[in-house]
C-alpha cells in the first residue's frame, strides 16, 4: 500500500509528539553554574563526571562582555554583560581542561576537572 | 591587554581577509569588483546590528541563539563558495552568471564580515568601559588588524601573479579549504549548542602543534587547524571541501541536443 497524504500527516504529527516527549520528559544533562565577576570566574575550578555531557550555565555579572574560551574543550562563546549563556561540554575522558576569558585573559582563568 | 588584543583581532580579521583576497583574486579577470565595497559595507552593517543585539540573540533557542545564528552564517558561506566555484568552472563565465557570481561574492563577504566583525564590535565595546585599557587595547587592535590585512594583501598579489588557468585551480582549492573550515566551525557550534550529538575525538596533535602557539592560531584562521577536532567536525570539513572541489572541477557533460522532448 502506498502511503497517502493522510498517512504522512499522521506520521508527521506522531514524530513531532515523540520528539517533544523525548526533549522534555527525560532529565537533561547535569547543570553547572559559573559566574563571571570583575573579570574572574567563580568557581574557577569546576569538577564534572567523566563520560557525561554537562551543561555549563555561565552568568556574566560584569557590565562588559566576556568570551568563554577553551582550546582543550574546543569551546568559544561571547557572553554579553549582565546576561547568561549556555555551553554544552563533554562527554569527556578524565583530565584537566583549562578555560579562560578571551577578552580579559590575564585574570579570567579557570579549569574543568573531569573525574571518574 | 596589548598582546591579547593583537592576537584576538588578528585571528578574527585573518579569516575575513583571506576570504576577501581569495575571492578578489580569482574573480579579477572575470568581472569588475563593485561587489567588494557593497559586501564589506553590508558586513559592517551586519556586525553593528548583530553586535548590538548579541544579548537578545543569545537568548534565542534556550540560550544557544548565538551558536545557531553563527553556524547558519558559516554554513551559508560554505554553500555560497560552492556556488562560486561552480560558476567559475567554465572558462568563460556567461553574462547572466556574472550577476549571480557577483551577488554570491557580495553575500559571502557580508556574512564573513558580520560573523568576525560582530565579535570585534562586542570586544571593543567592552574595552570602552575600561578607560585605563582603551589605549593599549586599541593600539593592539590596530596592529592586529594591520597584520591581518597585510597577509590578505600579500595573498592577493601572490595569487594575482599566477597564470589564469593555475589561478583558477589554486583559487578553487583555496575556496575548498576556507569552505571546509567554515562548515567544520558550524558543526562545532551546533555541538556546543547540543543540536548535534557530541562525537569522539578524531586526533590529538596538541603536543605537536598547540593551539596556544602563534603558528597554531594562524593555521586555525587559515585552514581551520584544530589540535583536538571531533569526528563530526572532520566530516563537516571534508563534506564542504569535497562539495566545493566537485562544483569547481567536475565538468558537466553537455546534454545531447537531439534529446527527445
Amino acid at each position: 500500500m502506498l502511503p497517502t497524504n493522510r498517512h504522512l500527516q499522521t506520521l508527521y504529527w506522531l514524530s513531532l509528539v515523540l520528539i517533544l516527549i523525548s526533549r522534555y520528559s527525560f532529565a537533561g544533562p547535569p547543570i553547572i553554574q559559573i559566574e563571571i565577576k570583575d573579570h574572574l570566574f567563580y568557581p574557577a575550578i569546576v569538577e564534572v563526571p567523566a563520560n557525561t555531557k554537562v551543561k555549563l550555565l555561565i552568568k556574566n555579572l560584569d557590565d562588559t562582555a566576556e568570551e568563554f574560551e577553551s582550546y582543550e574543550l574546543n569551546r568559544e562563546k561571547v557572553i554579553a554583560g549582565n546576561t547568561k549563556g549556555v555551553v554544552f561540554i563533554g562527554p569527556l575522558p578524565v583530565g584537566e581542561y583549562p578555560f579562560f576569558g578571551e577578552f580579559f585573559p590575564k585574570t579570567a582563568q579557570g579549569k574543568v576537572i573531569v573525574k571518574e | 591587554m596589548f598582546l591579547s588584543s593583537i592576537t584576538l583581532i588578528l585571528q578574527e580579521i585573518l579569516e575575513g581577509a583571506l576570504l576577501i583576497s581569495a575571492l578578489l583574486a580569482i574573480t579579477q579577470r572575470v568581472m569588475s569588483r563593485h561587489w567588494i565595497t557593497a559586501g564589506v559595507l553590508a558586513g559592517f552593517m551586519g556586525c553593528y546590528i548583530f553586535g548590538d543585539n548579541i544579548a537578545r540573540i543569545s537568548e534565542w533557542f534556550d540560550y544557544v541563539g548565538q551558536e545557531v545564528s553563527y553556524a547558519t552564517m558559516q554554513f551559508g558561506i560554505s554553500l555560497l563558495l560552492a556556488l562560486i566555484a561552480f560558476l567559475l568552472r567554465q572558462t568563460t563565465v556567461a553574462a547572466g552568471s556574472k550577476n549571480l557570481l557577483s551577488i554570491s561574492c557580495l553575500a559571502a563577504v557580508a556574512l564573513s564580515v558580520t560573523r568576525e566583525g560582530s565579535e570585534i564590535y562586542v570586544y571593543l565595546q567592552g574595552v570602552m568601559a575600561h578607560p585605563d585599557k582603551i589605549s593599549s587595547a586599541f593600539a593592539g587592535s590596530a596592529i592586529g588588524a594591520g597584520i591581518g590585512i597585510s597577509i590578505g594583501i600579500l595573498l592577493y598579489y601572490l595569487l594575482s601573479g599566477l597564470m589564469t588557468e593555475w589561478l583558477k585551480r589554486i583559487g578553487i582549492v583555496l575556496l575548498a579549504l576556507i569552505g571546509g573550515n567554515m562548515c567544520a566551525q558550524a558543526v562545532l557550534l551546533l555541538t556546543q549548542a547540543d543540536w548535534i550529538s557530541p562525537t569522539g575525538q578524531l586526533w590529538d596533535t596538541s603536543s605537536l602543534l598547540s593551539e596556544y602557539s602563534l603558528v597554531g592560531r594562524l593555521l586555525y584562521a587559515l585552514i581551520g587547524y584544530e589540535a583536538t577536532p571531533s569526528t563530526a567536525q572532520g566530516m563537516g570539513y571534508l563534506a564542504a571541501a569535497l562539495l566545493i572541489l566537485i562544483c569547481g572541477f567536475v565538468s558537466v557533460k553537455q546534454p545531447p541536443s537531439t534529446a527527445p522532448n
